[in-house]
């Protein structure tokens, strides 16, 4: 007991010591720019146009928050352009607290793998990095685009992002590492999300704009907003979103159900056609806003309602994984990658045949209403006299 | 043991022994004490029978001066019938038996005990024709009231303090402990100063090879003076090179008490109102008597909030340091840009800003305590004002680093019975973090823990029961158990372990 317990008194006295070792470079903090994103885009002949936000760049007065500014230059590689700013900065650029690296369309059509064996390989940044792509302009053009709520971009970027996992599930967030598993991985093409400058009172802002579809490392294509939060959804990711599904036979308009929860199942089967992918979406749903005047809360056209919604997304899906079959032909909701974690003798079979362009999605929804009942009627119909008819 | 030497080396004492005729025996102590002012004596005759002549000698001040008349000088003046015979020796004893009013009175012929009784405030008295003479205890200084100590303040609990009266401090322990067991050892410690330095200790409780070795480390000390029991404390230390306190000093009691009640010894010093106790363990520097007073459950958090700012204060100006200069990309990005945007302008480097703040900070607290209090409130307000405001409007230090100071001097109060050594590791670690970064704060940390394993108080482990794992070792080190899961004593400090009977409760002795 004696032994055991000066063994592991002697062990923890050791642990933080190889952990923590090895510190040099006394440096003051203020000696250095605090680089908080890297965009990358091509400049001139083809060159790596490497653009930083660095933080408290421009000191603003007592009690503001860093305003922050960018700083660019051009070379053959990315790491060459990052360098090229740091003999030309003032001070030193410190990228341990850079939070987001945004890869410019034009770039990422080209490849990313140069940008990515950076950051793994670079000491101070981090491979727990966002990564984005900009959609229909320039990186630092979303660097430079004054942000709703948010002055320093990478954070701007950063909070969407996270938000948006919990609250829009619109395209999830990709990490450095994950970016790199997924293009690892086999039966699953990478994805990231994309941003682009929408136009708001006269000021350009960034917005998170929908999906980059990766084939390899390469951008293939783009996903609009409506098919990622499909797309999500397929992945099983979604934990609240809103879909905008139009009313068929109860009435005219459309209606935005609040999606509380996605329960995705994937199931692959062999059967004589082909390769079966049946495709289970369990969704609880809840009712936030009505458009129009009928009642549709009674059990029936209720039914009706629930049909409606589970008919429109089915469809939306089933249309959206035959595009991904027919055009760019990338498995982005990683069907092969079940195929390849649960049935290894399948996939033993498929692999490297084009296997996703012929399987089969059979897509079941069914759609489960939530706290139904706490309001009955819509507000204009309470009373008999009500002017709205 | 003492040596009573002159400047020419020789025993002041030797040459005199008392004789029959009382006035040689005055003229002895008016040489012993030459150009003393304070020196007086009083030769009275019995108004019935004038052959009856006896002196009283005492020093001014000392002695209860209306004692000495009320109650020796008038029943000799006044008394009757006394069997007088100017050949025999029993004369003085004739005067104890019959005349006087005084309770404690000593027999005696030893000159050194006598001078020493006299110097202490004692009244002597002699008869002719007599070699021995009386000592009497009517000793009547001015004392200090008991007030509750000034630096002990509690919230619940005895108000009692000791004061520098040797024997009103062991009433006080006495009072507490009611008890024939509590025994008062007494030895004289100090060549010129003869001060009376007492152990005292339940005779059943204490562990006696702590005693032996603390008497033998007492017997053996050899020095001119004691003035208060730190110069005890370092005389008597296992480890005499550590910034740690390896004795207990308390002004209070109830504490004494307390300690003594768990095997402990306390040492009483005449003339100082800290009382040493040992062994010591490193986690009586985080307890106070609150915790033994108020609820345990509130004892127990404020222990750990103590524990916890103990921590901080000797970690966080190493830690700030370590991370600002050296691990930056450990920092939260948000705090990494406030500490770089409050470092703009700042002209000195973070280290030397550090220090300078924390020097700045002693300096305070030193002449906070110096000065007299009523100059005490300027005193912080200055303070606050230049360093709080001014030094970082003036961007002459950065506001993290005045936060960080604060922080680490708030805290450093807490632990205030281990400033000294808390400012010593603070700033080492200062150092190493500066030099080393993180690695260095570890490396620190490492030498800071293993030294502290490494001390005994008087052979007893100095950071016993930290790692304790037993119900009842760890009953009173991180938290404290409420009284009835308290059963046992310190196994290494007393022989006596069981304190409450009631072991349905608790078991594991």
């Amino acid at each position: 007991m004696k032994i055991i317990k000066k063994l592991i008194l002697f062990i923890l006295c050791l642990l933080p010591a190889v952990f923590f070792c090895g510190c040099q470079n006394y440096s003051e903090i203020e000696d250095s720019y605090i680089v908080s994103a890297i965009g990358v885009d091509f400049g001139e002949n083809k060159k790596y146009l490497v653009t930083a936000e660095v933080v408290g760049m421009a000191q603003g007065g007592e009690g503001t928050t860093p305003a922050p500014g960018t700083l660019s230059a051009e070379g053959d590689t990315v790491f060459g352009a990052v360098h090229e700013i740091s003999t030309a900065a003032a001070k030193e650029l410190f990228l341990s607290q850079v939070s987001t690296i945004i890869i410019s369309e034009e770039v990422a059509r080209e490849g990313i793998l140069e940008i990515l064996d950076l950051v793994v390989r670079d000491v101070e940044l981090r491979i727990t990095n966002d990564v984005v792509v900009a959609k229909d302009c320039k990186a630092y053009h979303l660097l430079e685009s004054p942000s709703m709520g948010e002055e320093i971009k990478a954070f701007a970027i950063r909070d969407i992002l996270q938000s948006g996992e919990e609250n829009t599930s619109l395209s999830p967030e990709v990490k450095v590492y994950e970016l790199i598993n997924t293009i690892n991985s086999p039966g699953i093409s990478a994805y990231l999300p994309a941003f682009s400058r929408i136009q708001a009172e006269e000021k350009h802002s960034l917005s998170l704009s929908g999906t980059a579809v990766f084939k390899d490392d390469k951008l293939v294509d783009f996903l609009g907003e409506e098919d990622s939060k499909i797309m999500t959804m397929l992945q099983g990711k979604t934990k609240q979103t809103v879909i905008s599904v139009k009313k068929g036979d109860t009435g005219t308009g459309h209606i935005s159900p609040l999606v509380f929860n996605c329960d995705t199942k994937l199931k692959p089967e062999e059967t004589k056609e082909g390769i079966k992918m049946s495709i289970h979406l369990d969704l609880e749903l809840g009712i936030n806003e009505l458009t129009g005047k009928e009642d549709i809360i009674d059990a029936q056209k209720r039914q009706m309602l629930l049909k409606d919604i589970e008919q429109e997304i089915k469809q939306k899906a089933y249309n959206l994984i035959r595009y991904q079959q027919m055009g760019s032909g990338t498995d982005i909701f990683g069907f092969g990658n079940k195929i390849y974690k649960n049935h290894s003798k399948l996939w033993k079979k498929i692999k490297g045949t084009d296997y996703f362009q012929n399987l089969i999605p059979d897509i079941n929804v069914t759609v489960k209403l939530r706290s139904t009942g706490f309001i009955n009627k819509s507000p204009a119909t309470y009373h008999e006299g009500s002017n709205v008819k | 043991m003492a040596k009573n030497v002159d400047s020419k080396g020789k025993d002041i004492y030797k040459d005199y022994t008392l004789t029959e005729n009382l006035m040689d025996n005055i003229k002895i102590f008016q040489e012993i004490f030459k150009d003393d002012g304070m020196f007086r004596y009083r030769i009275c005759k019995n108004s019935e029978n004038p052959d009856i002549m006896c002196c009283a000698i005492f020093i001014d001040g000392m002695t209860n001066s209306v004692g000495v008349s009320e109650n020796i000088i008038k029943p000799l003046v006044e008394a009757k019938g006394i069997k007088w015979n100017s050949k025999v020796q029993d004369n003085i004893r004739e005067i104890y038996k019959k005349v006087l009013y005084a309770s404690r009175v000593q027999h005696s012929n030893d000159i050194k005990e006598i001078v020493e009784s006299i110097i202490y405030g004692d009244t002597l008295l002699m008869a002719q024709g007599s070699k021995e003479v009386l000592i009497i205890d009517l000793k009547g200084w001015e004392t200090r009231s008991p007030t509750e100590p000034e630096n002990e303040k509690t919230m619940r609990g005895p108000r009692e303090g000791f004061t520098e009266a040797f024997l009103k401090n062991t009433s006080f322990i006495r009072r507490r402990l009611r008890t024939p067991d509590l025994k008062f050892k007494l030895i004289k410690i100090g060549t010129r100063t003869n001060t009376q330095v007492c152990l005292c200790y339940l005779d059943t409780l204490v562990n006696p090879k702590v005693l032996a070795r603390l008497e033998d480390k007492l017997k053996n000390i050899e020095i001119d003076g004691i003035l208060d029991t730190n110069y005890l404390d370092e005389l008597t230390k296992d480890n005499p090179y550590t910034p740690l306190k390896t004795s207990g000093v308390t002004e209070r009691p109830d504490i004494v008490a307390g300690k003594l009640l768990e095997g402990r010894i306390a040492v009483i010093v005449d003339g100082s109102p800290s009382v040493m106790t040992v062994p010591y363990f490193f986690i009586e520097n985080l307890q106070t008597d609150d915790d033994y007073y108020i609820n345990y459950f509130f004892a127990g958090a404020c222990r750990l909030i103590r524990i916890l700012s103990l921590m901080i204060t000797i970690v966080v100006p190493a830690l700030y340091i370590a991370l600002v200069a050296f691990h930056k990309e450990m920092i939260p990005i948000n705090l990494a840009l406030s500490i770089s945007e409050a470092r703009q302008g700042v002209p000195l480097p973070i280290v030397v800003e550090c220090l300078v703040m924390l020097l700045v900070f002693e300096i305070l607290r030193e002449s906070g305590m110096r000065i007299p209090s009523n100059v005490g409130t300027a005193l912080s307000i200055v303070g606050a004002i230049v360093i709080g405001q001014a030094a970082v409007d003036a961007k002459f230090v950065s506001a993290p680093m005045v936060i960080v100071v604060s922080v680490t001097g708030i805290t450093g109060l807490m632990a205030a019975k281990m400033k000294g050594a808390v400012i010593i590791y603070r700033t080492f670690l200062v150092i190493m973090a500066s030099v080393l970064g993180m690695y260095g704060l570890i490396v620190g940390l490492i030498l800071i823990v293993a030294h502290t394993v490494s001390l005994t108080s008087f052979g007893v482990k100095y950071t016993s029961y930290l790692d304790a794992y037993k119900v009842q070792e760890m009953k009173d080190i991180y938290v404290r158990y409420p009284w009835w899961k308290m059963l046992t004593r310190p196994r290494n400090v007393s022989t006596n372990l069981v304190r409450q009977s009631n072991t349905k409760e608790g078991g594991d002795i």
